[in-house]
């Protein structure tokens, strides 16, 4: 018989003792195993997310860590936003000009240029003369005006020869019970773009839906994706409709009334994409309390400056008492002469009415230049006008949807869930904000109407009733946009070049914004950006925190081994003297001293790896228990077979082994030490003495 | 076979004297030979077995078993010896309790190197008729079944010399005689030389050769002459 099978007879023999000491054991090594899984699967979690196709972040000045940490983790707060243009600064040409033209700046120019025109030719009877020169007057104002000189449309971002991908993101609501979860606002770029494993170039996919469209023909710029942990946390399928809350719901925060449809929902990636609520950033920004107010005084009227927002409830009075002026003929609405060139008068003009013929000399309110850009008359008056050269001259790019929708066609049926009051509620602003002339324009009809008010019946101001389809809603214009972050990665991607592009942008270099090319925005506090690299801030992070709280945690866990096994040594020490008289009868027998140290060292072991196995098997299991649980509560996915990271053997020509396959050594080592002494007294046993 | 001489030994008491307990000039068993060692309680029979068995090393004196001179073996080389040359029978059986009786047999021929042979292991315990009780345990035999289990253990490794101490000590008197046979009759049909100690005298009486280890033991005769 083998010293194994002599071993194993007599732990046999002892069966609840060694039962009970291997389980001791068993239970450490749980331990160690579930402590070297989790924490691999945290810092692989943390790597994984720290490495999600991007390589550098721009955000505001502050604490580098904390823009990570919100960035890439949707944790903390926003440390602070940057100007829209910084975004831009990023962007190529064509991407330019698709987003300046949004611009308040860009769109009053147009509008002073076109009524210029329009006035001037019309007046001298010719339309088609009246569109060309209207032509060379913006290619010649895109070089001379100094407006759009400092917009520099026609050229690329100061970093765009840099830029491989650049997303922008907003950040700052929260979604879910407790707001638990983070509303991520951002551009199809991040699904369609971001690579979450730059090795394997795989994209975010798709439990169920899709990515949110840049603009879609049923729900506008309001859709929405979730992270696979939000819509099992809060039972969300597609086609539900989703409502940030503005802050905090446990501190003062409140649900906005715009809703975001549900298009998408995200398998899990075991990053923190899956706790995420992505929005369209176009839809984030029509939003309540997402509208960056305007410092150009022109812009400030007065009757409004100081108004308040009013409830739903509120406005939906005003609206009603606004019919019954109507009705009441207090309001006429007329149509506009076919020779009429005065610009459509809106519900809210300030200063005086404009001559016949004249150019309106008064500031322009949001609403008005809105009005006159996307309104059906308009847009088909500038599409004639402009002709197809525009295109070749200007590079619209694919262009807006939302400003050719709505020509020849009245405007569709509102989605049940997107209510007229949220197209208005929407642009009721803050209350100190100053200039959301969308808002406040409908907000100062209390009391400023007059009557023989002349408003375009096909203009959707027209109807102040008639809804306004959020499909349909324009862009909010760029001065009144900011930004919290933006994800680069650039094309080179080696460090000394992420190091010099760091040190340009922390230096303000090329980021001359403070949006001066226009000056419908307040100066910006920002004089230059952040950039971190995020990889650095995350293994800062794990190994100023989490790699001391493993090494903790592993310490203890292995004291717990270590207890165990003297619990091995306590049990096989105390069985000997109950086992001389065996001992001394296998010497007698013929086993040498060497033998019986053999056979009790082959029980500590026996004892020691059994209870080490049934400990790693329970490890794995409980992983698979509470795995579901714990990756709704954190978004880390563990299973069964999640093994603790590996460990490059550099003899085995860098063969790549789980940390896990060190227990065995180790555990074997420890059977060896805590069986010593039992072996020894067996060793030692005087077998005269004890036959 | 078994040879000693001028075998001396002497225990140590504590107090940094030592008795002397055995003095055995000349001792010798032949190959084959079956011999009874009589003597009292005390008069070193246990002594003169451990030593001759390996177990522990005379203070002086010369033990050459099968022609081998285990004086200046060590006592891994003694142990060696023991597993291949001996087989012992004990007065209590001593069969480990975690162990079948197969497994208890096994264990007899399993530190002789080149020994071990299960089948051999079968076919002793049918020879004692204990083939139906082979996967039973000790606590599951009765006292005589215990005792030929030891016999057919001490045979496992092929033995030239069977050391029987007092093997029918705690055997009830119905069951004494068929253990006396069975070792003198196995030790006959393997050529096995057998020194059994007892002081029974009933068991001394069928053997040709009863030495009395009282008379031979020079501590043990001198003392009673002292005592005279």
């Amino acid at each position: 018989m083998s010293w194994w099978k002599i071993a194993w007879r007599s732990v046999q023999q002892r069966g609840l003792a060694s039962m009970l000491t291997a389980f001791s054991m068993a239970l450490g090594v749980m331990l160690v195993v579930l402590v070297l899984t989790i924490h691999g699967v945290v810092a692989e979690n943390f790597r994984t997310g720290s490495s999600v196709g991007y390589n550098m972040i721009i955000g505001a000045k502050g604490g580098s860590l904390q823009l990570v940490l919100n960035t890439v983790f949707y944790l903390s707060k926003p440390v602070e936003t940057i100007p829209y243009d910084y975004y831009l600064a990023f962007t190529e040409k064509g991407v330019r000009q698709d987003q300046l033209r949004h611009s308040f700046a860009f769109q009053s120019e147009v509008c002073v240029n076109q009524t210029q025109q329009l006035n001037n030719q019309l007046m001298g009877g010719s339309p088609a003369a009246a569109g060309l020169a209207l032509l060379d007057q913006m290619t010649a104002g895109a070089r001379n005006d100094y407006a759009l000189e400092g917009m520099r449309i026609q050229e690329d971002g100061s970093y765009s020869l840099y830029s491989k991908m650049i997303i922008p993101i907003c950040m700052g609501d929260t979604f879910g019970k407790d707001s638990r979860f983070r509303v991520v606002a951002t551009t199809p770029a991040f699904f369609n773009e971001l690579e979450i494993n730059v090795d394997t170039q795989a994209h975010l996919e798709f439990s169920a839906g899709r990515a949110f469209d840049a603009w879609n023909e049923e729900n506008g710029v309001f859709e929405a994706v979730v992270g696979g942990q939000v819509a099992e946390a809060e039972n969300l399928k597609i086609g539900d409709i989703v409502r940030p809350i503005h802050g905090d719901i446990n501190t003062n925060g409140h649900v906005h009334s715009t809703g975001f449809k549900l298009v998408g929902i995200l398998k899990y990636s075991g990053t923190r994409n899956d706790a995420g609520v992505f929005v369209n950033i176009e839809g984030f920004y029509l939003m309540n309390d997402h509208v960056k107010p305007l410092e150009d005084e022109s812009f400030n009227v007065t009757n409004f400056d100081d108004a308040e927002p009013i409830s739903d409830s509120e406005f939906s009075r005003l609206l009603e008492q606004r019919q019954q002026e109507i009705n009441s003929g207090q309001i006429t609405l007329v149509e506009p002469s076919q020779n009429d060139t005065t610009l459509p008068a809106t519900e809210a003009q300030s200063g005086p009415d404009p001559a016949p013929g004249g150019v309106n000399d008064s500031p322009r309110t949001n609403q008005e230049i809105s009005t006159i850009l996307f309104d059906n008359q308009t847009e088909n008056s500038i599409a004639e006008l402009l002709g197809s050269n525009a295109e070749e001259t200007l590079d619209f790019g694919s262009g807006d949807p939302a400003d050719t929708q709505g020509i020849d066609s009245a405007p569709p049926e509102i989605p049940a869930d997107t209510a007229s009051s949220q197209g208005h509620a929407s642009s009721q602003g803050h209350a100190s904000s100053q200039g959301h002339a969308s808002s406040q324009g409908h907000a100062s009809n209390q009391g400023q109407t007059t009557k023989n008010e002349t408003l375009p019946l096909d203009s959707p101001a027209a109807d102040p009733l008639a809804p306004v389809n959020p499909v349909y809603m324009a862009p909010l214009p760029l001065e009144q946009r900011e930004l919290t972050a933006l994800l680069l990665r650039s094309h080179d991607e080696t460090g000394a070049s992420l190091n010099g592009l760091r040190t340009n942008i922390n230096g303000g270099k090329g980021l001359e914004s403070e949006m001066d090319w226009t000056s419908f925005s307040p100066k910006s506090a920002q004089k230059s950006a952040q950039a971190v690299l995020p990889i650095e801030e995350i293994y800062t992070v794990l190994e100023m925190f989490v790699a001391p709280v493993q090494k903790i945690l592993l310490v203890l866990t292995f004291m717990i081994c270590v207890v165990s096994g003297i619990g091995i040594l306590v049990s096989i020490y105390n069985s000997m003297s109950e086992r001389k008289q065996e001992i001394a009868v296998m010497r007698a027998l013929g086993a040498s001293q060497t033998t019986v140290m053999g056979v009790i060292l082959a029980e500590s072991l026996i004892l020691a790896l059994g209870g080490g196995c049934v400990g790693w098997f329970l490890a794995h299991l409980a992983n698979g228990i509470v795995g579901p649980q714990i990756r709704e509560s954190t978004g880390v996915v563990l299973d069964p077979f999640s093994f603790a990271p590996g460990i490059s053997i550099g003899w085995l020509n860098g063969l790549e082994l789980s940390s896990e396959l060190l227990l065995v050594p180790a555990i074997i080592i420890l059977a060896m030490v805590v069986g010593l002494l039992p072996a020894i007294s067996a060793y030692r046993t005087d077998v005269s003495e004890n036959l | 076979m078994l040879l000693l001489e001028n075998i001396k030994k002497a225990y140590s008491q504590g107090d940094g004297q030592s008795v002397a307990v055995l003095d055995l000039p000349y001792y010798h068993v032949a190959p084959g030979e079956q011999v009874v060692l009589l003597g009292p309680s005390g008069c070193g029979k246990t002594t003169t077995l451990h030593i001759i068995a390996g177990i522990i090393r005379p203070d002086q004196g010369r033990v050459a078993l099968d022609d081998v001179d285990l004086t200046h073996y060590s006592q891994s080389g003694r142990d060696r010896i023991r597993a291949d040359k001996i087989g012992y029978v004990f007065q209590t059986f001593n069969l480990l309790k975690g162990f079948t009786a197969l497994e208890n047999v096994m264990l007899g021929m399993s530190f002789a190197r080149g020994k071990f042979d299960r089948q051999r292991a079968i076919d002793l315990l049918e020879q004692v008729g204990l083939a139906h009780r082979m996967h039973h345990k000790p606590a599951k035999m009765s006292v005589g079944e215990q005792q030929r289990t030891a016999v057919a253990r001490a045979l496992a490794n092929r033995p030239k010399l069977i050391l029987a101490d007092e093997p029918t000590a705690n055997v009830d008197p119905k069951n004494q005689q068929m253990i006396v046979d069975l070792i003198r009759k196995s030790c006959q049909a393997e050529n096995v030389s057998l020194l059994m100690v007892t002081h029974n005298m009933d068991v001394a009486d069928q053997f040709e050769r009863v030495d009395n280890l009282a008379q031979l033991n020079l501590v043990v005769a001198q003392s009673k002459a002292h005592a005279f």
